[in-house]
Order: structure tokens, then C-alpha cells, then sequence
């Protein structure tokens, strides 16, 4: 089938072609970019390896694999941060294999964020092991392990395949892994960018407990980081691990010429053909048609030019919609050919998923369409091309995706289709921006106390506490708040002195969930069948699982009929709907207490600020809102749930009174806006109106364009801006966490606050829409609590651009 | 002594007439206390006079002396007001002599703040105010139905025990229980904790809610109804089979008959037992101040290995152990739910202080009765629990009532470690016959297992067990 070794943009994806084959085509292929080609960078393996495990190469390394190996064989802890595809499993094995041939008894942990993962590598792994003729074997310990192979796995097995999830369970049961941990010479942690926000917090404490009982049996192992490109992996690595790193990033590994196009979807036809009266420039990104289905359109114009098919896009449900459009839009197509597309994602049985990967590495099968599940790992041979329906979020995961196509020397093809959001569109404008080199920085912040303090309770649970532990969860005063603070909620006893012990009955380490920072997580139900999703943080209930609220999970929609709280084990019930609706929720925030960590003067009544506040939301109402034309269906239908407080992190800018000035000097007063009538408490007048409309757009614009700088999560991260704050007593805007203690987010904002404030800059200015109040594709915002008003762009464009130049006169 | 039952709310809901009388008689209450006016009808329907049953609200503006036996007093408090009350008049009759009293009330609740890493005592500034004005800290144990009945802490001086199950989520997992404890005269409080579940039909193997709804239905109210029906009778009731039918008879007639049933095949270790139980300072500890020993024999030989300085964590340990190598070796070492503590925590502590017996002890033979006989399947035992104290009553035990608990010894080494002084000193003596007393009781369950020859006739899953397996269990519950 896959006849065509190197797919080109110009053999298939340009005007003419596409004018004379694809379905009535638009000129949606909007721009081009190619990436060259870049050689293999190798050295001879006899250079860091013995002859012993060189004469089994029939290859050279790549310069990345040798330095790494060679770090190690100096003692020092490695983070390789290269590409995906670049060797880097070759890394940890072969530097096992050495050890293994000088200490017969050196074993290794290799652990992996998932258990398919886990699967695959432990044959990767074994693989080598025989390659190299090395005496030492590699198993799988999790949750799948069966009962009469845990005992030979932990007693025997040479290198223990695991993830952390399991990890925070048998650290308990720590004097059955003794001979595993006294011997322990190498700990590998792969995929460790993947370890960021709340996850990544619960990764690093788990990482501490466990290095913490290996120094107890006497064993310091070497410690290997692997991870995709990031900004910064150094400094991820060790905050991950709490060990000093070396940092390999220089990639010896090859790759083709790799070219992308963008597709711009045309104009979604609507029945009313409002939309088709407009000139092009009054048209918004919303109105354009679904990136999944354009992108389904892109993979049957691929598929039937005999160019074997990956695409991508965020949901289960998005795959299988998506392989339905791929099947009629082949049908419709006027060349009659037939292909054969299938859907790929975790909620299908393993059989089926195996017989995909397979039809894949057989070249069975024209196109398949994915979640992020053939991201990463599994094994499917390399395809011709791949269609990225919307940005995955980061750079490293959209490279990732493009680079399941032509692995190796050969040449790819691939499809950028964006979606309709503020950072889609901004880099469908600039295409340049998936080649810059800087990454996104992974966010971890170990500050959050609740998180913290769980982690300590595990560790008491494990061994008393003593003074030595302030090493791993020090600083003192730090540990000892918590130890005073648990002894005194009954759960531990002793102190550092004589040791702090765990004195509770449940096990702690069942408490945990890898992935929030409270206890009170709620389960989600759906009344008319099997919903099979991760319970969710209070705050988030509250935000987006209102009675009454729409949501969409997984690419369905569902309604939310009840949240039930006055019990130990709290729910919301969800019912499976096909609205043509949405729900906003309308609140009411204030933020107190304001706790200033570090601060910034810009001189002249700026400021950026970084620290703890309280977050007060009142969720008052919601509005029902039709989908196609945005119109409110029921207006303020009342929200029957209690006001939340967090504590969180968060940071602000805080303007001069007199930007007032500035900003009305830059907008033209015809543009300026007017409250609503019966509009708040206090009414105000146009230019009051107009600036808070910038504040607000600001800070939207940064919390919408945060994740193309750091590697965050921006549901997980809410905002306040206004005219003068009781604390701050000037005009500010705040952006703050939405999790109990912080998770980073605000800060990591705070200290990148010039580039994020730039990209912001950049979109708000640059949006196609052109429109004072803006679009959803650049102020505009789904989570917003004030119905997106508001929204002022233009002066938010001058807010952002005093901003900046204040930035850069306090530099210099 | 006095004997308080505490059942929360949500028990109370649920919990039936033949469970109550269970409870009272399992527990032998003084007083029952449950938060909600409502039940008091059917509680003294149920358990007649021979309880007090309390109930909320108690506002009367004045302390209200719930119960007092041999001394010990039990007290209601609504206000601080009251507290300052129930001082003035301890101190005018102090000549009644050293009588202890407990103070209950739901002024202080336990809160913690996991943003800020501070644990707080709501409550405690108006409460401890009379306390000190008087100059009464430190008289009174302070109950509190706002904490958990694990829940045992020093507030400024203000010594608080919570009695409620469930009052507290941040303080653990909440299920149906009833909590009792045992008020003594010297503020020794011997707290217990059971799930509804083990009392009434429920206590039955395979008997759930459901089943015992259908029973009752049937006119079997009672374990003792079970125990005499017939197979055919029980397995015609809807949604029961045969086998089910077998083996929630047969578990009836075990708990109804104090009789032991053994699995066929079910063989106990070759070679004289060595049956040990630990006393330490906490459910993870830092020592192992107390190895009891018994050697089986006419009388039964008690050696226990033990040292008082909490600086010492190894002697007691290498004590014990070079008495093992010595004379041990080759014999069964056994404890009661020893694989969920007791051997693991030696072991842990053999590596850490005297790693040269590592070998000895991991080639010992262990062996954990509770395991062999409720996990592993081996035998049925009687008692409405499978702990310890529950099976060896069953099996005609009788305890020595030194109205400790597991927990309660390793609170009290605590305190002493924290702080060794006179005042805070253990009374040794009493607590080697405190593990005395378990090893005894250990070393009958096994020689009547050993002896029975009853026979299981179903091969049915025993009880639920108690340890479930996310949870540790707790030091007073084997």
C-alpha cells in the first residue's frame, strides 16, 4: 500500500492538486513550513563501551547516547532531553549493562508515568539485555502483576519495571523489597516532563520516599532522567528528584525533511447564511468549520494518494466521529476508492488495540485516528504523514505527533488543523513558532502544603521520622509544622527527637491520588450509564459540574443533575444529553489576604507581584446559551451551592492610577464601551468601563496564552482584574491557581511574565476578528464568571504594551 | 470503672433490635450515648433498664452527672459555664476522695488547616479558660463527641479524648461503627471500635443487610434462630442456595456454641510452639521495649524480655533473640495476626539495631494463627469477632482485667518516652501482665484449635476478616 516513499507537500498537498482533487476545496492550505533534514551525529560505541558490549553494535552511537553513558561512568546523575524516537531507552540499559558486568548483583528500577508503557518497554529492555548477551533479565511489577510473581519479581528479577502509582503503595511494605533497593545501582525515571502540576508534585515526594528508604538500606543509585525537549531540564530533574544532574540535549539522532502544512477550515454553512453575507475579514475563527472533521477531510486527501495516515485529536469520541467523517467523505469523493480508516484510543479492549498497532506496522490499513494514547511509546512502525486536528498543548507534544511520521532518515508530511481557540490561531498566524528552540519549561513546584503534608504522613507510615529526614522533606521548621500539625490531628506520634511515627489506622498511602491535592474528591455518576472518569476536586465541581451544567467529557455531552455533598463519599450525578446548548456559570470572586513571596517594582507605580491569597467564589447562576447563534436561551437560572475559599498561589500587575490616562489617549473613544444597564452595584462610567474591559482582556489573554510558554494546565488556573483592589489599592489583575495551595502555575507566570505578556500581546493585537470586545480566538473565555464582559481589546493592547516597556526599562 | 457505648448517628440508623442487645452485651455498657433524641424510645425498648441511654440536646444550664460507678463520674457539659461548675464542686468535695471524672461534651472539635500546616482545637480558648482560672488543669479527661475515637491528644494541658466514630474525616476513614470504652479511675481510657456488621445476624458468615431483612422476614431474628434451622428451611428463602444456606448455619452455630470447626487437612505447625506478643510505642514504632514469651507446658513458662529506656530500642530485642538462638531454634515461633505486625516489625528491627540475627529470625519458622485460621481458611473460630479477645472468650478464657488496651500501652510508653519522669513512669508490673495475659490467651485459642476435631463441613469463605486490606489495623485489635 504505501507506495509512496516520500510524500511531499508538492507532490500532494498543493494549490493545484488540491483544486483539482480535494472536494470542494477552499483555499484552505493557508501556509507551509519545512524543517531540513538533519544528519546522524555518531561516535564509535568502542569510545565509552567495552569490547565485550561494542562487538554486539552493529552500529555507532549517537553523540547524545555516548556523552550520557559516559556521564555516568563519572558518576554523575543524566538528564537526557532529546527527541522522541532518539535512543534513549539505549541509554539507561546499556550504562546497566556495565554495571551489571562489574557487580553481578547491580539491580535497577526503571519506571515509566503509564503501565502501557511499562509493558512496552520491559520487551525493549529485555531485547537489549539479549542483544548484549548480558545474564540479567527485566519484569513488570504493578497492578497487573500476578500474585505468585511478586515475590520472584522483588527477591530475583534483576531490573523492576514500575510507575509511580504503584511505587507510592509498596514503598509501605519496604522490608519486602530489601535485597531489590540494597542493590539498587541505577534508577531511571523516562517520560519525566510528564511529571508537572499536581501530578508532578506527587511524583517528586514520591520519588523523595523512595530515595529516602534506598539511602536506608544503604543504596544511593545513579539516577537517569529522560524526557522530550523542555526548557528546562536541569533544573525539572532536580526538583523532580531533589539530586544533582548533568544535562545531555544535544541530539545526535537523524531526522528527514519534515514539512507541515496549516489548514485553515473554510466557513462553517450554516442554515440561516448569515455567515456567508460576511466579508472575510468579519468572519471569526468560531464560525469556521470543526478542526476534527476538516482534518478527517485532510487524512481521505492523504489516504487516497496511497499516503498511509496518522491523525490526532483530543477525544475518544473525537476518533470514532472522526473515522465516520473519513468514511463519508471518501464515499462522496469522486475517484469511488475505497479506504480503510480505523479509530485508536484507551477505552478500546486491548485486542482490538493490538490488532490496529499491528495493522499499522503491517501498512494495512490507509488511515487511523487517535487520541494522544499513540503519542507516546507503543510501537507502530513510522507512517507517511500525520494530521494534527488542534494543538496538543506544547511544542514537545505536537512535535511528538508530527514525529510519528518518517522516523529515522526519512522524509514526513504533516497537517496542522487548528481549532478556534486563542492559541491555535495564534500559531496558525505564526507558523514559525513550533521551530523556535526554546521550550516550554515543566512547572513544579513543591511549595503546596497539602500535598506535602500527605507525603510526610507516608513517610512516617514507612519509618519513623527522624532529624536525618530533613534532608529529603527539610526544610526543619517546614517538617516539623507538619509533624506538630498531624500529632495534634491525632494521626502521628513522637517527634524528631525520637522519631515520628504514623499512628492513624488506614494506610495513607491509599489516600493519595497521584493526580489532585484534596481529600475530598467527588466521584462522577452517570444515571444512564457507565461514565469512566477520574473523581474531581471540589473546587472543580464547583466550577464546571453545577447542577444544571453541561459539560462535555470526552468529546460527549452530558448534564449535571445533582452534586451530593452531606455524605463521607460525595458524587455528582451525570445524564447523557445532546443539547445544542451550553452552560456558563456566573460567579462572583474576590480575592484577600493577599501574602506578598516576591515582588517586582517596574518603576512608576508598576508592579509584579508573586504569592498566597484567598480566592473567595461564589457561584450564583448560570445562563444557557445556544450554541450556533450565542444567543442566552434561559437567562440566571440559580446555582444552589455554597461559596468556596481556596488559598492558592497567585501573582498580579498592578498599574498606576494614571494608566487610565494612557489607555483612553490610545483607544478611540468611539470604540469605548458601556456598562448594561442595572449593571453592578456601583455604575460606571464609559472610560472606567473601557479600562476594566482592557484589565479583564489581559488577563484572559495571558491565562489563555500561559501554555505556550510553560507547561501548565490553564483550566486549573482563574483570574481577577479590577479597578482598584482593597489591597492593592490601584488598578491590577491577578491570576491565581485553582487548586487548594497552589501548584506553580501564577508563579511560573510571575517569573516568565515578559514572554507570556509578549505572545499575548502578539495575539490580542494580531486577531483576525478585529473586534473592540474581541473573540473567543482571543479574549474571549469559556470559564469566565462575568459572561466575557468586559472585554475591551484595544485596551487591553495598551495595558500589555505599558506593561512591556516597563519590563524593559526596569532592565536596563 | 464505667462501661460508655457510643453510637453515631448514622449507626443508629441502621442498627436493629437484636444488634443493640449484641452491643450491650459484648460491650457489658453502663451507658449508651447517641447524638439524636429521636432513638431514645427505641433504645430503651430494646435494652429496658439495665442501661442508661443518653441523647442529646442536654442544654439545661447546669452539668449533668450521666453516671458514676465505684468513683469514677461521668459529666455532661454544655458550656464552659458548666465546666466551671463541675470544678467548684470537685473542689468542695475533695474529701470524697481520688474519684476521677470524665467530662463529655461537644465543645471541642478537632480542625486542620493543610494550606497552613496548622492543626487546631476549636473550642479550646473558653474551655480551658475556666480549667485555669481554677487551677483544674490536668483533673479531667475531656471527651469530645466532635473527634475520633482514636483521637487522644494534650491541648495546653487540656487532656482530650474524642469518642465518636466517623466526627472527623480528616482523621480517617469513616464506616457504621460502635465505639466503647472503658473509664477508669486513674484516666485510663481502654477504647474499642467494631463495625455494626459484627454484631446480631450480621455477625454471620455470608449474612449482609440484605440477607438478614430476608431472614428476619422469615422469623429468624435471631443467631441463635440460625443456629437451629435447617438447611432446606434457610436455602427456600429467596436468593439462597444450598451452600449459602450451609455455611451461615454452621457460622452461627461456631459463634452460638463457643465451638472451633476445622478445615479438613488443617494442620497446625510440628514442634512445640514458641507463642510471643510485642508491646511497643505505636503502630510503626521506634522500639520494642516488651517481647512476651510463653513456653507451652503444664502452667506455660512467661519470659518477658523487656526494657524501660526508650533509648534503647535493641535490648529487649537481642535479648529475646539470643534466647532464641540458644533455645529456640527449630520451633514454631507464633503470634496472633503476627504477619500484619508483629513480625514484620522485628524484622525491621533486627536490620536496623542487630542485623547479625537477620538470618536466625528469617529462617525461624512464623506462624500467624489468626492467618492460618481466618485468611488461610484452616478453621471457623467463635466470638462475635476474630480478634483475639473475642475468640479466646468464646473458647472460655477469662481475661485478667487489667483494662488495658494494645493502643492505650503504647500512648501511655509515649508519654513516658517524651518525658521520663516519676509522674509519667508506666507501671511496669501491670504491663507485663497485660502481655501476659494476650500470649496466654493466644497460646489457648491455640491448643483448643489443636485439640478440636470438629470439622467444617462447608468449605465456604470464613468471616470477612478484619484487616482489610487497606487498612493496618489498629494495636488493641489482636
Amino acid at each position: 500500500m504505501t507506495q509512496n516513499p516520500t510524500p511531499s507537500l508538492d507532490a500532494v498537498l498543493n494549490t493545484d492538486t488540491l483544486e483539482e482533487t480535494f472536494p470542494d476545496y477552499e483555499e484552505q492550505l493557508a501556509n507551509t513550513i519545512a524543517d531540513p533534514p538533519r544528519p546522524a551525529d555518531t561516535v564509535p560505541a568502542e569510545n565509552v563501551l567495552p569490547s565485550e558490549l561494542a562487538e554486539h553494535l552493529d552500529n555507532d552511537l549517537y553523540t547524545h547516547q555516548a556523552k550520557a553513558i559516559q556521564e555516568l561512568k563519572d558518576g554523575n546523575n543524566v538528564t537526557v532531553a532529546t527527541s522522541t524516537a532518539s535512543g534513549k531507552t539505549w541509554v539507561y540499559t546499556l550504562y546497566y549493562c556495565l554495571q551489571k558486568m562489574r557487580n553481578p548483583n547491580a539491580r535497577a528500577l526503571f519506571l515509566y508515568p503509564t503501565k502501557a508503557l511499562s509493558a512496552d518497554q520491559e520487551k525493549a529492555v529485555n531485547d537489549l539485555l539479549n542483544k548484549f548477551d548480558i545474564d540479567a533479565r527485566a519484569e513488570t511489577y504493578d497492578g497487573d502483576t500476578k500474585q505468585d510473581r511478586k515475590k520472584l519479581i522483588r527477591d530475583r528479577v534483576d531490573v523492576i519495571i514500575s510507575n509511580f502509582a504503584g511505587i507510592n503503595q509498596y514503598l509501605d511494605s519496604h522490608m519486602k523489597w530489601r535485597d531489590a533497593f540494597r542493590n539498587c545501582e541505577l534508577m531511571a525515571i523516562d517520560e519525566c516532563h510528564t511529571y508537572t502540576g499536581v501530578h508532578g508534585m506527587h511524583v517528586a515526594w514520591v520519588i523523595r520516599r523512595l530515595r529516602r528508604l534506598l539511602d536506608h538500606y544503604d543504596s544511593d543509585p545513579q539516577l537517569v532522567c529522560s524526557t522530550a525537549t523542555i526548557g528546562n531540564p536541569r533544573e525539572h530533574s532536580e526538583n523532580l528528584t531533589g539530586a544533582e544532574f548533568q544535562v545531555i540535549d544535544e541530539d545526535g539522532s537523524p531526522h528527514g525533511r519534515r514539512e507541515i502544512g496549516f489548514w485553515q477550515p473554510p466557513i462553517q454553512e450554516t442554515d440561516d447564511e448569515v455567515v456567508s453575507g460576511l466579508d472575510e475579514d468579519e468572519v471569526l475563527p468560531s464560525m469556521r468549520r470543526n478542526a476534527d472533521d476538516e482534518a478527517a477531510g485532510t487524512l481521505v486527501h492523504l489516504a487516497k494518494n496511497d499516503i498511509q495516515t496518522l491523525m490526532f485529536t483530543d477525544s475518544r469520541q473525537g476518533t470514532e466521529i472522526g473515522v465516520k467523517r473519513a468514511i463519508e467523505a471518501s464515499r462522496k469523493h469522486p475517484d469511488g476508492k475505497y479506504i480503510d480508516v480505523e479509530p485508536y484510543h484507551a477505552g478500546l479492549s486491548k485486542k482490538k488495540r493490538r490488532a490496529v498497532e499491528n495493522q499499522l506496522n503491517a501498512g494495512q490499513v490507509d488511515g487511523v485516528i487517535s487520541t494522544s494514547a499513540l503519542e507516546l511509546g507503543i510501537d507502530i512502525g513510522s507512517m507517511d504523514a500525520t494530521v494534527l486536528a488542534g494543538y496538543p498543548g506544547t511544542r514537545q507534544s505536537f512535535w511528538q505527533r508530527i514525529g510519528r511520521a518518517g522516523r529515522g532518515n526519512t522524509d514526513s508530511l504533516s497537517v496542522f488543523v487548528p481549532q478556534s481557540d486563542a492559541i491555535d490561531q495564534y500559531i496558525l498566524n505564526n507558523p514559525d513558532y513550533v521551530l523556535e528552540d526554546n521550550v516550554e519549561d515543566a512547572v513544579i513546584d513543591l511549595s503546596n502544603n497539602p500535598v506535602y503534608a500527605k507525603h510526610v504522613l507516608c513517610a512516617a507510615s514507612e519509618r519513623p521520622l527522624t532529624e536525618e529526614d530533613t534532608k529529603w522533606f527539610g526544610p526543619r521548621e517546614r517538617l516539623e509544622k507538619a509533624i506538630g500539625m498531624w500529632h495534634a490531628a491525632g494521626q502521628m506520634v513522637g517527634d524528631l527527637n525520637r522519631g515520628a511515627q504514623y499512628n492513624g489506622t488506614a494506610r495513607p498511602q491509599s489516600d493519595i491520588s497521584l493526580y489532585a491535592t484534596s481529600d475530598e474528591q467527588y466521584d462522577v455518576r452517570q444515571v444512564d450509564g457507565e461514565i469512566d472518569m477520574e473523581p474531581l476536586d471540589k473546587e472543580r465541581v464547583y466550577r464546571e459540574y453545577h447542577p444544571g451544567a453541561l459539560v462535555l467529557y470526552d468529546g460527549v455531552q452530558y448534564e449535571v443533575q445533582d452534586v451530593v455533598e452531606d455524605r463521607p463519599n460525595p458524587y455528582v450525578t451525570v445524564e447523557r444529553s445532546n443539547s445544542t446548548n451550553y452552560t456558563q456559570a456566573i460567579h462572583d470572586k474576590q480575592i484577600t489576604d493577599l501574602e506578598v513571596e516576591r515582588s517586582y517594582d517596574l518603576g512608576d507605580g508598576y508592579q509584579l507581584c508573586a504569592g498566597m491569597g484567598t480566592v473567595h467564589i461564589d457561584y450564583s447562576a448560570y445562563n444557557v446559551i445556544d450554541m450556533h447563534s450565542g444567543e442566552i436561551v434561559e437567562p440566571m437560572v440559580p446555582i444552589d451551592l455554597d461559596s468556596i475559599s481556596i488559598r492558592t498561589q497567585l501573582m498580579w500587575i498592578s498599574f498606576p492610577q494614571q494608566i487610565i490616562n494612557r489607555v483612553l489617549r490610545e483607544v478611540p473613544q468611539s470604540s469605548y464601551i458601556q456598562p448594561s444597564e442595572g449593571a453592578g452595584p456601583t455604575p460606571m462610567g464609559e472610560k472606567e468601563y473601557t479600562l476594566v474591559g482592557g484589565l479583564h482582556g489581559g488577563e484572559h489573554g495571558m491565562i489563555k496564552m500561559a501554555p505556550l510558554e510553560l507547561r501548565l494546565d490553564n483550566s486549573d488556573m482563574g483570574g481577577l482584574s479590577t479597578l482598584r483592589h482593597h489591597e492593592v489599592g490601584t488598578p491590577v489583575w491577578f491570576i491565581h491557581d485553582a487548586v487548594e495551595g497552589g501548584v506553580g502555575f501564577s508563579h511560573s507566570v510571575y517569573e516568565n511574565f515578559e514572554t507570556v505578556a509578549q505572545r499575548t500581546l502578539e495575539r490580542i493585537d494580531g486577531c483576525d476578528c478585529g473586534r473592540d470586545v474581541g473573540c473567543p480566538s482571543c479574549l474571549m473565555s469559556s470559564q469566565c464568571g462575568n459572561q466575557n464582559e468586559p472585554l475591551h481589546r484595544l485596551a487591553a493592547v495598551s495595558l500589555l504594551r505599558a506593561a512591556l516597556e516597563q519590563v524593559e526599562k526596569a532592565d536596563t | 470503672m464505667i462501661g460508655l457505648t457510643v453510637l453515631p448517628e448514622v449507626t443508629m440508623q441502621r442498627c436493629q433490635g437484636q444488634q443493640l442487645q449484641d452491643i450491650v452485651r459484648y460491650f457489658d455498657s453502663d451507658i449508651i450515648f447517641t447524638p439524636s433524641q429521636v432513638h431514645e424510645p427505641f433504645l430503651k425498648q430494646q435494652i429496658g433498664n439495665s442501661v442508661e441511654v443518653m441523647t442529646q440536646p442536654l442544654q439545661l444550664g447546669r452539668p449533668l452527672e450521666l453516671i458514676e460507678n465505684n468513683g469514677v463520674r461521668l459529666v455532661w457539659i454544655s458550656t464552659p459555664t458548666d465546666l466551671k461548675k463541675v470544678i467548684a464542686n470537685k473542689q468542695k468535695h475533695r474529701e470524697y476522695g481520688c474519684s476521677d471524672t470524665y467530662l463529655l461534651s461537644d465543645l471541642l472539635a478537632v480542625s486542620i488547616d493543610l494550606v497552613n500546616l496548622d492543626a487546631n482545637l476549636e473550642g479550646l480558648e473558653q474551655y480551658r479558660t475556666p480549667l485555669v482560672e481554677n487551677d483544674a488543669l490536668g483533673e479531667f479527661t475531656h471527651l469530645t463527641i466532635e473527634a475520633n475515637p482514636d483521637y487522644r491528644a494534650e491541648w495546653h494541658g487540656v487532656d482530650v479524648q474524642g469518642v465518636m466514630p466517623g466526627a472527623n474525616e480528616q482523621q480517617g476513614t469513616t464506616h457504621t461503627s460502635v465505639a466503647h470504652f472503658e473509664l477508669q479511675a486513674d484516666g485510663i481510657v481502654g477504647g474499642k471500635t467494631r463495625k455494626l456488621s459484627k454484631f446480631g445476624l450480621r455477625a454471620v458468615d455470608q449474612v449482609g443487610e440484605s440477607r438478614a431483612e430476608t431472614l428476619n422476614k422469615a422469623g429468624i431474628e435471631s443467631r441463635q434462630g440460625l443456629s437451629t434451622a435447617s438447611v432446606h428451611e434457610i436455602s427456600n428463602l429467596s436468593g439462597l442456595g444450598q451452600s449459602t444456606a450451609q455455611t451461615m448455619i454452621e457460622s452461627a452455630q461456631v459463634i452460638e456454641q463457643g465451638e472451633i470447626r476445622k478445615a479438613p487437612n488443617a494442620s497446625l505447625p510440628d514442634g512445640d510452639p514458641i507463642f510471643i506478643d510485642i508491646e511497643t510505642d505505636g503502630l510503626n514504632p521506634t522500639i520494642v521495649w516488651l517481647i512476651g514469651v510463653l513456653l507451652p507446658g503444664e502452667e506455660g513458662r512467661y519470659m518477658p524480655f523487656i526494657e524501660t529506656d526508650p533509648s534503647q530500642p535493641e535490648v529487649a530485642l537481642e535479648a529475646f533473640l539470643s534466647w532464641l538462638a540458644e533455645f529456640g531454634r527449630g520451633r514454631p515461633v507464633v503470634a496472633y495476626n503476627g504477619w500484619n505486625f508483629d513480625f514484620p516489625v522485628i524484622n525491621e528491627h533486627i536490620a536496623d539495631y542487630c542485623p547479625r540475627y537477620l538470618d536466625l529470625w528469617e529462617n525461624t519458622y512464623r506462624f500467624d494463627l489468626y492467618d492460618w485460621a481466618v485468611n488461610k481458611n484452616n478453621a471457623t473460630l467463635p466470638g462475635l469477632t476474630n480478634k483475639l479477645d473475642d475468640v479466646a472468650q468464646a473458647l472460655g478464657w477469662e481475661p485478667l482485667d487489667t483494662g488495658l488496651t494494645g493502643a492505650e500501652v503504647a500512648r501511655l510508653f509515649q508519654r513516658y518516652a517524651e518525658n521520663p519522669c516519676p509522674a509519667t513512669e508506666l507501671d511496669w508490673e501491670r504491663h507485663k501482665k497485660y502481655c501476659e495475659d494476650d500470649v496466654r490467651a493466644l497460646a489457648h485459642i491455640y491448643n483448643r484449635i489443636k485439640e478440636s476435631t470438629n470439622r467444617m463441613t462447608t468449605s465456604g469463605s470464613s468471616r470477612s476478616s478484619m484487616a482489610d486490606s487497606t487498612s493496618q489495623g489498629t494495636l488493641s485489635d489482636f
